[in-house]
């Protein structure tokens, strides 16, 4: 069950956070830490994932290359004994960085102290992904192929001669 | 002569490379070091050939390549190509659709009308090949306001996230050939982990040309275009954009976005052919993919796509068509590697060609001399 404070799926939170200048949430996450003590559920690694995708002649699986991936899943212990677990990967090859996505996503999938101030952060997030997202459209809608038939195009340049 | 071991050298070695970093460093107080954003933003294309060509999608590796090599593009593929083979293998993505790409380009040479229109995006296709010297004297403060001027001068936002492919259009219309399902179970095959032992699955043929050598996948296409061959190809779809990378969350498995990659791809229609089985006639396609925002080698990667299918099934004809001649001559580090290896010391090897030439010539002019005593002595 979603009992996050955050109303951004969390598929996106990483691709927000990552958009956000990190000493902004290495700020909110400082402020709470001490009340967890942090250990790794698995040893924070960084290396290689291969890219699989389909021809889409075909649909034929291959693999186009390889790009940087970083890992890491932590628990979060407070002073009652909860525990409340985190993970993230990450397009990277800092492990300090995905831990410390990491424990945005506990405190953010568990709804802890200053989740809030991190939602708000992966809505600035969105909001920047938002605005490359626009870029993007202004790059195809500035170059839209507006065709016509030669004749058509012709009478047009006569209309506006007569 | 015999065998000689010889040492020394390590100065001269150490002195090339101080040199190297002058050559790089001569401007002196005039010139500012490049920094990793510019290199990836103003020399676009050729990041993104690094990045494809190396096989391993970092950008910001991808231009720190680049720096170090001072713009070889081998150099630099070498350094990120020899850079993965330090890390170790984390994770296989699931397959992922680039039907999702958040497009930046997509253009057919098929119809006008595709679905969701054609878009130019950012291309040279239409420029005046002429030099623009303006560039050459540019002003900061004009170069940092033409960005933001395009972006206020530019809102689309009725443009579609994602758009259809134009060969699934085709295909609806019975005019290409059906997917056959089994082919997209296979597992496909990993061109770092295994060598490539020929016969290869056609898996084995799209990674080797997604990271091969632009201008050496360019000649071999070229070559089929030009006559060597016959695939006569018309551009269904180019596309240009981002694919994102989604792989499972550690905990819930649930796909989340870790990242995105720039990426080309382009299909390819070619001629019929009567199917033998007696199947429906339709067209043959070719794939080509790549890293990056590189037109001319996904292009020539779907030709020989068509051309190394067409030479899997029926035998090749021309070298265009012969996996074993195409894969493995367009790899830019394995070709790069053997080239330069001939400026290496073959000082022994040489040698010994030198005391069998002497011995021939020896030979030569032994039989020449008793050959001229035979006819001294027959007069």
């Amino acid at each position: 069950m979603n009992n996050s404070c955050c109303k951004i799926s969390r598929s996106l939170w990483i691709r927000a956070l990552k958009l956000v200048p990190i000493d902004e949430i290495k700020v909110v996450i400082d402020a709470v830490i001490d009340e967890y003590e942090v250990t790794y559920k698995s040893i924070p690694q960084s290396g290689l994932g291969v890219l699989q995708t389909k021809d889409t002649a075909m649909h034929e699986p291959y693999f186009l290359g390889e790009f940087p991936i970083a890992t890491s899943w932590v628990v979060l212990t407070d002073k009652e004994n909860n525990t409340y677990e985190g993970a993230a990967q990450l397009m990277d090859d800092d492990e300090n960085l995905v831990s410390l996505f990491a424990v945005c996503d506990a405190i953010l999938a568990n709804n802890l102290s200053s989740c809030n101030k991190l939602s708000d952060l992966v809505v600035l997030g969105e909001f920047k992904f938002a605005q490359e997202v626009r870029t993007r459209k202004a790059m195809l809608g500035s170059t839209a192929v507006d065709f016509s038939l030669l004749g058509a195009a012709e009478e047009d340049k006569e209309n506006k001669r007569a | 002569m015999g065998y000689v071991a010889i040492k020394g050298g390590g100065q001269a070695i150490s002195g090339a490379e101080k040199l190297l970093e002058f050559i790089r460093t001569r401007q002196g107080e005039t010139g500012e070091p490049l920094d990793i954003e510019t290199i990836e933003n103003q020399l676009y294309f050729l990041h993104s050939r690094i990045m494809s060509e190396g096989g391993l999608f970092h950008p910001k590796l991808a231009s720190l390549a680049i720096k170090q090599s001072m713009g070889d593009t081998l150099e630099a593929s070498f350094a990120l190509r020899a850079y993965r083979s330090t890390k170790p293998r984390l994770i296989e993505s699931p397959i992922l659709d680039t039907s999702n790409m958040r497009v930046t380009r997509r253009i057919s040479a098929s119809f006008k009308d595709i679905p969701g229109g054609q878009m130019l995006g950012a291309s040279t296709d239409y420029a005046l090949r002429l030099m623009r010297t303006e560039l050459l004297d540019e002003s900061p403060d004009a170069f940092k306001s033409i960005a933001g001027k395009w972006l206020d001068e530019n809102r689309y936002d009725e443009i579609p996230d994602t758009f259809p492919k134009v060969l699934d259009a085709l295909r609806d219309e019975g005019l290409l050939p059906p997917v056959n399902e089994a082919i997209s179970e296979q597992k496909p095959f990993d061109i770092t982990r295994e060598p490539l032992v020929f016969p290869v699955p056609r898996s084995a043929a799209l990674s080797t040309m997604a990271r091969s050598e632009t201008g050496s996948i360019l000649a071999l296409a070229y070559s089929n275009m030009r006559g060597y061959g016959d695939i006569h190809p018309t551009v269904a779809e180019l596309r240009v954009g981002y694919l994102p990378v989604m792989l499972p969350h550690p905990i819930t498995g649930e796909l989340i976005e870790a990242g995105e990659v720039l990426m080309t791809e382009c299909e390819v229609v070619a001629m019929y052919e009567d199917e033998e089985n007696g199947d429906k006639p339709s067209f043959s396609l070719g794939y080509g993919a790549c890293f990056g925002h590189n037109e001319v080698k996904a292009i020539s990667m779907s030709i020989l796509d068509r051309a190394l299918q067409s030479g899997m099934k029926n035998g090749p004809t021309n070298p265009s068509e012969d996996p074993e001649f195409v894969l493995l001559h367009i790899d830019g580090i394995d070709s790069m590697g053997f080239c330069t290896h001939y400026k290496m010391p073959h000082y022994v090897t040489f040698q010994s060609d030198m005391d069998r030439l002497r011995t021939t010539q020896e030979k030569h002019t032994n039989k020449h001399e008793e050959a001229s005593q035979k006819g001294a002595d027959n007069v």
